[in-house]
């Protein structure tokens, strides 16, 4: 009679479970600088930008906290080189995400660079992990392995604007 | 005793430093036992990670056009370029070895968790291991003396 009770009353618990209302916020950063330090070798180069985060003030502001986040992701990251360097130089970009705590997670490629440009729109992974938690960190790292054509004596300073997905339980 | 908790600190600071600057001897430029490669390993935040900046064949045989981690479990991040891939990633120091990192196979897509041992100042031993460390498989690679 217990497990006829139970098996009847399954469905509506997993009915309960699920219908729990989820809404997504989209948290975008600041103007984050990711600088590869000069002079540069032809090949992959490393620029790197540290952001200490600021999620939790937005869902603050947004009604909600850190704890109620299930799950987060990279939306869109667009890069803006310095006016005196267009992409001619760049050959690929590749964008990853890496905090203490976290193992470091690739979040967007652009291969090729589109020559001419100075303002880049990456192609965002459709696999990510762990993004929220590298959020919730207090100090993440942005990272760009970025493929230079030729050597230059220049240091390159990559301002980035990253669009992430927050999902709140 | 404020004198003693001066000399404490001053202590741990040098212990802090030597540790790090130990820990350090692993960034430079490495080749594995095969020669296919050469990676170099680098440190952001408090980790090291490794990424390959040389291909002995660097063009895909089949497109003529530089290789492409074409086994990358996600589709979309087929398109990321071999070279200047980050193969070896999340490295801490612990005083002796460099551990809870992962190494990237690139012919098989597959990651492996992975520790670095230094046999001497220019010789690894890297392991790399699914589950138990003792049924994983080792390299040796050695460092490339970059020209100045």
């Amino acid at each position: 009679m217990r497990v006829l009770l139970f098996l009847l009353l399954l469905p509506t618990l997993i009915f309960l479970s699920c219908s729990g209302e989820s809404k997504v916020l989209v948290f975008t950063t600041p103007e984050i600088t990711l600088q590869a330090d000069g002079p540069l070798l032809e090949g992959s180069n490393t620029a790197q930008g540290n952001f200490k985060s600021t999620l939790a003030d937005f869902l603050k502001t947004n009604g909600s906290s850190l704890d109620k986040v299930s799950e987060a992701t990279l939306s869109a990251a667009t890069l803006m080189l310095p006016d005196s360097m267009n992409s001619s130089l760049l050959s690929e970009i590749t964008l990853q995400l890496a905090a203490d705590q976290v193992d470091m997670q690739k979040v967007g490629v652009l291969n090729p660079v589109p020559e001419g440009q100075t303002k880049l729109t990456l192609n965002i992974a459709k696999e990510q992990e762990k993004i929220g938690k590298i959020l919730q960190q207090a100090d993440m790292t942005f990272v760009a392995d970025v493929n230079i054509k030729k050597d230059t004596a220049n240091s390159l300073p990559i301002k980035g604007i990253f669009e992430f997905k927050i999902t709140i339980k | 005793m404020k004198l003693l908790s001066i000399i404490f600190f001053l202590l741990l600071g040098t212990f802090g430093a030597t540790a790090q600057e130990a820990g350090d001897k692993l960034i430079g430029l490495w080749e594995p036992s095969n020669g296919k490669a050469r990676v170099k390993i680098e440190k952001i935040g408090s980790k090291y990670y490794g990424k390959i900046v040389w291909l002995r064949e660097p063009l895909d045989p089949t497109t003529k056009a530089a290789k492409l981690d074409k086994n990358n479990p996600d589709e979309s991040m087929r398109s990321v370029p071999l070279k200047g891939y980050r193969m070896l990633k999340d490295f801490t120091f612990n005083g002796t070895e460099w551990t809870d990192g992962t190494i990237y196979d690139p012919e098989s897509g597959s990651t492996y968790s992975s520790v670095i041992k230094a046999k001497d100042e220019n010789t690894l031993d890297i392991r790399g291991y699914v589950g138990v460390k003792a049924l994983g498989r080792s390299d040796v690679w050695k460092r490339v003396q970059v020209k100045q």
